[in-house]
């Protein structure tokens, strides 16, 4: 008796601007069945992936797992895939087993280091565990991110081109992997070039142009089939004369001209409810264990802690190793206060009404450049799409990259009251100043984490975060500094109008902020 | 043009000549400042207008977040663009009043710094739309950002009314005593300005409402065009 599938699309379709990656695609995949996707460059297999694993939103149609619809309920599919990206999402500066101990707790799945061990071993990185990432070589990063999926316990497993740049006994690895997998009841799709590698799958499934064309048993897919279906897909979704396998194909859609193809089947997918005879028995008992989604979205306060802790651990080990932020930020605030003092030797009077004014400068500057700095960094290794897969709410990242932001202002607080103290014999450590700044800082941290999250992904980047973030925050930046002022004056009135104002405007900016963040990183 | 829109042309039309004759001629001239204060009229027509055309761009970008439909982006990128040619015209006229009341073209008020600020704010979300190259994820970026922007305009508001400032206020009470400027209404100023602002705001609805329509188009179009361009 077959199963419900466990993976379902009903009709999804995506566009990127007036074109369209997805066009109407249905498919369901079982418990223990390995699908391969198929398609030439650019016929819309990852974009697919990205949409089952809800890192892109379908413009229409929707997709089932385990019951939970997407959209609108991505937290629920998040926690019950595992995609496997273009990308390997590794830090380089953590080790192999770092890196895995990072998402296993990020993503709320057991922390069992047995398991971790063991999907290391099984990629043949076990000897190699301890080393950092930034010495590997592709296929040692594809090997890795390879366990970091086998190691998750979701059932529904998305691989994008799991197999490149992996060497023969890496290929053959992965693909018994993927078997056990199966056997123990998940469902695979993964996206493949290579005909050679299709007979890991029960079943093919190719996509041209968008649109699902055909799809059948992996013998009938070699690669001369596989040439004339892209060649003639885009056009007719027709199967040329030429292919000798037509009678083990399904090709669906409606031909553009039946004299070529005389056998076609319906539009319908048909294929739906066929399955492969040469499915592995599936064990249902082996996936009745603790989904992340389920440890995550039940747990209460756990599932808010743990992945906010992971964060936070991660982020302080990847900056203290690789002093790629925080060091430079730090020397630049410093010499920023040097060349200031040396540029206008400012008398005591004048440094009390000048001092306030660069602080908070130097607080916005460091906002924009260090905040701007750990996104990019994020997003040029590609990481940033392995954490926007969190399971549940991803509130949690904004809540937890603020933390971090907010770490990393508050040290630079601290080092300019110190260079403050040596250069203008001026002592700011007054707790009513230093609320103020902490305030400042909290602020500045929760937009700047959303504000980056953004501009990072634009072309100006670097060059834009600041003409975001400068004018919203100016508010804070104005109340900072009359307040610092009112304090050294000591004006108690005027400084708790101003600390009212700041809090008052925190308060609404960090709030606006929290509640947009989800939409702003969900494409 | 349907014919409802002809007529909302020809009444906001209408109702701009109507006020500017009343500016000129129906309000009468202030003691103190002279003709110079006829000026507050487009002034506070064109604040509240702007102001009032980034209320829509948040209404708009919140509703393209809900729905994600283009066409609430579109408004929202409309109401933008005409918001920040109003407020330009604001802070314009503002500073021509400056010159001969306060001796200056413009001074770091609160109130100021604050329309300002807000300013700058809209000017910055029209360069992140122009930064991305995707227009689904420029609309999701830009309404997120005009949600974002939309926290200044309270404060500017606000900014006024709580804090020391020069700025009279011609509408509402007003804590500070150091305003500059400040006049009384007498009932003529107050249907002048009842007039003006409703003018205006009729006009900032037209100027929406083609800027938001030649926006469908040059979408349609840019769609059209790379649909015709080979794959």
């Amino acid at each position: 008796m077959e199963s419900s599938p466990v993976l379902r699309l009903e009709r999804v379709s995506k566009a990127f601007g007036p074109r369209w990656a997805l066009r109407e695609v249905s498919l369901a995949v079982r418990r223990g069945e390995i699908v391969a996707l198929m398609g030439p460059n650019g016929a819309g297999k990852s974009t697919l992936l990205r949409v089952a694993a809800t890192l892109l939103r379908p413009a229409s149609g929707v997709v089932w797992v385990e019951g939970y619809r997407w959209p609108p309920d991505g937290a629920g599919v998040r926690a019950r895939v595992a995609l496997l990206g273009h990308q390997p999402w590794l830090y380089p500066d953590l080790t192999a087993e770092e890196n895995l101990r990072f998402y296993q707790r990020f993503y709320g799945w057991s922390e069992d280091q047995e398991a971790l061990w063991r999907a290391l071993e099984r990629m043949g990185l076990a000897e190699r565990a301890h080393e950092r990432v930034r010495g590997f070589s592709r296929g040692m990063l594809q090997r890795l991110a390879l366990a970091r999926a086998f190691l998750s316990p979701a059932p529904v497993l998305l691989l994008d081109e799991p197999f490149t740049g992996l060497d023969v006994v890496g290929l053959e690895q992965a693909r018994e992997a993927i078997r056990e997998l199966t056997a123990q009841g998940r469902a695979v799709v993964a996206a493949l070039h290579d005909p050679a590698a299709v007979d890991v799958a029960h079943r093919v499934v190719v996509l041209v142009g968008g649109r699902l064309v055909a799809e059948g048993p992996p013998e009938a897919f070699h690669e001369r089939a596989l040439q004339d279906l892209y060649r003639t897909g885009y056009a007719a979704h027709g199967l040329p004369e030429s292919t000798s396998s037509r009678k083990s194909l399904l090709i669906l859609g409606r031909p553009a001209n039946p004299g070529t193809a005389p056998g076609l089947h319906p539009a319908e997918p048909a294929w739906e409810g066929g399955l492969s005879p040469d499915l592995h028995p599936v064990r249902e008992a082996a996936i009745s264990r603790a989904l992340p989604g389920e440890t995550a979205l039940r747990s209460g306060l756990a599932s808010v802690v743990r992945p906010m802790s992971a964060l936070l651990w991660k982020d302080l080990r990847v900056e203290g190793r690789g002093r790629e932020t925080l060091a430079p930020l730090l020397t630049l605030a410093g010499l920023s206060l040097f060349l200031f003092g040396a540029a206008f030797e400012l008398r005591p009077d004048l440094a009390r009404a000048f001092v306030p004014v660069f602080l908070w400068m130097l607080l916005l500057f460091a906002s924009s450049l260090g905040v701007g700095r750990m996104m990019a960094s994020e997003i040029d290794r590609g990481t940033w799409e392995g954490l926007l897969l969190v399971p549940g709410d991803r509130s949690l990242l904004f809540w937890g990259k603020a933390i971090v932001h907010g770490l990393l202002l508050g040290l630079v607080i601290a080092l300019s009251l110190i260079a403050v103290g040596v250069f203008f014999n001026l002592s700011l450590w007054d707790p009513r100043v230093l609320l103020l700044l902490a305030l400042g800082a909290a602020g500045l941290a929760g937009v700047t984490t959303l504000l980056a999250a953004m501009a990072m992904a634009t072309r100006a980047r670097e060059l834009l975060l600041p003409i975001l973030l400068f004018p919203v925050a100016a508010p804070l930046l104005i109340a900072g500094i009359q307040g610092i002022r009112a304090i050294l004056e000591a004006d108690p009135s005027g400084w708790g109008t101003w600390a009212q104002i700041l809090i008052a405007y925190d308060l609404l900016l960090f709030t606006v902020a929290w509640l947009v963040f989800e939409e702003a990183v969900s494409a | 043009m349907r014919l409802w829109e002809r007529l909302w042309m020809g009444i906001t039309i209408a109702l701009m000549v109507l006020a500017t004759l009343a500016v000129f001629v129906y309000a009468p001239r202030e003691a103190k400042m002279g003709d110079v204060q006829r000026i507050f009229y487009f002034h506070i027509s064109t604040a509240w207008s702007g102001f009032l055309a980034f209320a829509v761009a948040l209404v708009g970008s919140i509703a393209y977040l809900r729905s994600r439909a283009r066409r609430w982006d579109q408004l929202s990128h409309a109401a933008v663009e005409v918001g920040l040619v109003l407020l330009t015209m604001a802070i314009i006229t503002g500073s021509l009043w400056a010159r001969p009341v306060w001796n200056t073209w413009w001074t770091w008020d609160p109130r100021l710094t604050t329309t300002t600020i807000t300013w700058v704010v809209y000017l910055a979300y029209l360069l992140l739309r122009n930064a991305v190259e995707n227009p689904e994820t420029r609309s999701r970026f830009a309404a997120v950002y005009a949600i974002v922007a939309f926290v200044t305009v309270p404060i500017t508001y606000l900014s006024a009314r709580l804090l020391r400032t020069i700025h009279p206020i011609v509408l509402g009470p007003s804590v500070s005593s150091e305003a500059q400027g400040q006049f009384g209404l007498t009932p003529r100023m107050v249907h002048t300005m009842v007039l003006s602002l409703v003018a205006w705001t009729l006009l900032f609805s037209v100027l929406l409402w083609m800027r938001y329509r030649i926006q469908r188009a040059q979408e349609t179009l840019e769609e059209m065009e790379a649909m015709a361009e080979p794959s």
